[in-house]
C-alpha cells in the first residue's frame, strides 16, 4: 500500500497539475484574506481557510480514475493490487493533498495575518472529517464517472450535495465552540467514509463486469 | 500448472466460450486466437482476477485463482499502462515494488536497452520507446504466469526478438505464457489454443 500511495501522491503533487490547482487555490485564499482583513468576520474566516482546497480536491474529480483507466494503468494495479486498497489509496492521496493545502492556508494565516494560534488549532482539527468526507465523495465519483458512462454529469450533480450537512456542522461548531458537533461530524465522517469506501469498491471491482 | 475446468467466458449478458478445459503446464507458451470478438481479452481478463467467473473454475497449481494473493500474474495489455507524466525510472521502479522484485530493475533497464530513456517522461518517448518501456515490466517484475494481450503489435523486428527472447526464457524457467496474438511469426515450441473450438 505504501509503494501505491507514495506512487499516487508522486504523480498527484508532480505530474497532474494538482500541486500547481492547490498553490494557486493557496494564492486565492491569501488575496482574500488581504481584501477583507480590516474588517474580517471571525466566523467566516474558518470557512474561508478551508473552502479553496476543498473546491481545487473536487475540480480534480477527472484524474482519480479515468486517466489511469484509458492509459491501462488501472488494468495494471487492479492485478496487483486488491481493490480496497486502491479504493483507500486514492482516498488517504487525496486527503493528503487537500489537508496540505490546508496547513499552508492556516499556516500564512498565521504569520501573515496575526490569527489567533487557538483558532488556527480549530480549523486543522475540525477539518480533518470534513476534508476526509470529500476525498471519499471525490473518489466516489471518480469511480462512478468510470463504471457509468453516460450521465456521469448528472450523477455528479447529485452526489455533491451530500457534502451539505459536513459544512454546516462546521459552520456550527464554529459558531459556538461547541465540542458536540466536532463528534458529530467526526460520526458523519465516519459513515461517509464506509459508505463511499463500499460503493467505490464495488464500482471498481465489477468494473470489467460491465 | 494451470487449468480452467468448464469456464464460460461471457460479456455481459452474451456467451463468448460456452466452456472451456484446458491445462497448462509450467515451461508452456500458449498463443490464444480467435478472430476479433472471440473472447481471447476476456480469457486473460478472468484469469487476471479482473472479471467474475460466471461459471467454471480456474486453479492455479491447484489452487483456485481467487484464494492468490495478488500479484499472482502479470498482465500486459492493448494500452501501455504508462503514467505519461512520470519519469521511465519511476515507473520501472513501481512496478519492481508491486512484484517485490526491485534487484530486477538493472537486469531490466540492460535488456531493454533503456538506459538513455530513463530520466525522460513518457511524452518525450517515440511510440515504439514508450512500447519498449511498457514491455520492460515482463523483465523487472517476478511472476510465474504471464497474461500478455496483443503486445506483438507496435514492435520493430528488434524489439519483437527481444520480446520472444524474454518469453522463451519465462517458459523456460518453468513460467506459464499466455499470448494473444494476430502475428504469424511465432515462437518455436509453442501451441495454439483456438477459441472457435470450443464454440460448438
Amino acid at each position: 500500500m505504501y509503494n501505491l500511495l507514495k506512487n499516487q501522491l508522486k504523480s498527484f503533487f508532480f505530474y497532474k497539475g494538482v500541486a500547481s490547482s492547490i498553490i494557486f487555490s493557496n494564492l486565492v485564499t491569501m488575496i482574500s484574506l488581504v481584501m477583507i482583513h480590516k474588517d474580517i468576520d471571525i466566523k467566516f474566516l474558518p470557512t474561508l481557510l478551508i473552502v479553496l482546497p476543498i473546491l481545487a480536491l473536487a475540480n480534480q474529480v477527472s484524474q482519480v480514475f479515468s486517466e489511469d483507466y484509458i492509459s491501462g494503468r488501472l488494468e495494471f494495479v487492479l492485478v496487483t493490487h486488491e481493490v480496497e486498497v486502491i479504493v483507500s489509496t486514492k482516498v488517504l492521496g487525496c486527503f493528503i493533498v487537500a489537508y496540505f493545502s490546508v496547513i499552508l492556508n492556516n499556516l500564512c494565516a498565521y504569520l501573515f495575518f496575526n490569527v489567533d494560534k487557538w483558532l488556527i488549532f480549530n480549523v486543522l482539527i475540525a477539518s480533518i472529517p470534513v476534508v476526509i468526507i470529500v476525498s471519499s465523495i471525490v473518489v466516489l465519483i471518480g469511480s462512478m464517472q468510470l463504471y457509468f458512462d453516460r450521465n456521469s454529469n448528472i450523477l455528479t450533480g447529485v452526489i455533491f450535495p451530500f457534502l451539505i450537512p459536513s459544512f454546516i456542522l462546521y459552520g456550527l461548531y464554529f459558531d459556538s465552540l461547541n465540542p458536540v458537533y466536532l463528534y458529530l461530524l467526526l460520526g458523519l465522517g465516519l459513515i461517509y467514509i464506509s459508505i463511499n469506501s463500499y460503493l467505490s469498491n464495488s464500482l471498481l471491482r465489477d468494473l470489467y463486469n460491465r | 500448472m494451470l487449468c480452467f475446468k468448464n469456464l464460460k467466458l461471457s460479456v455481459s449478458e452474451r456467451v463468448l466460450v460456452p466452456s472451456i478445459s484446458v491445462t497448462l503446464f509450467p515451461g508452456s507458451i500458449t498463443y490464444v486466437t480467435g478472430k476479433n470478438g472471440a473472447g481471447k481479452t476476456t480469457l486473460l481478463q478472468t484469469i487476471a482476477g479482473l472479471k467474475d467467473i460466471k461459471s467454471g473454475n480456474i486453479t492455479l497449481h491447484k489452487l483456485k485463482i481467487n484464494d492468490f494473493v495478488k500479484p499472482y500474474c502479470l498482465l500486459a495489455g492493448h494500452n501501455n499502462g504508462l503514467e505519461k507524466e512520470m519519469r521511465v525510472i519511476d515507473q520501472l521502479e513501481f512496478w519492481a515494488k508491486c512484484y517485490n522484485s526491485e534487484p530486477m530493475i538493472p537486469a531490466a533497464i540492460q535488456f531493454w536497452d533503456l538506459g538513455d530513456v530513463l530520466d525522460r517522461k513518457i511524452t518525450e518517448l517515440s511510440e515504439g520507446n514508450a512500447k519498449k518501456v511498457s514491455l520492460s515490466r515482463l523483465t523487472c517484475c517476478h511472476a510465474d504466469l504471464w497474461l500478455l494481450d496483443e503486445v506483438e503489435t507496435n514492435l520493430d523486428e528488434n524489439n519483437l526478438k527481444f520480446l520472444h527472447y524474454a518469453i522463451s526464457s519465462k517458459a523456460s524457467s518453468g513460467g506459464i505464457v499466455i499470448i494473444t496474438s494476430h502475428q504469424s511469426n511465432r515462437i518455436k515450441g509453442s501451441q495454439e489454443l483456438k477459441l472457435e473450438d470450443f464454440c460448438v
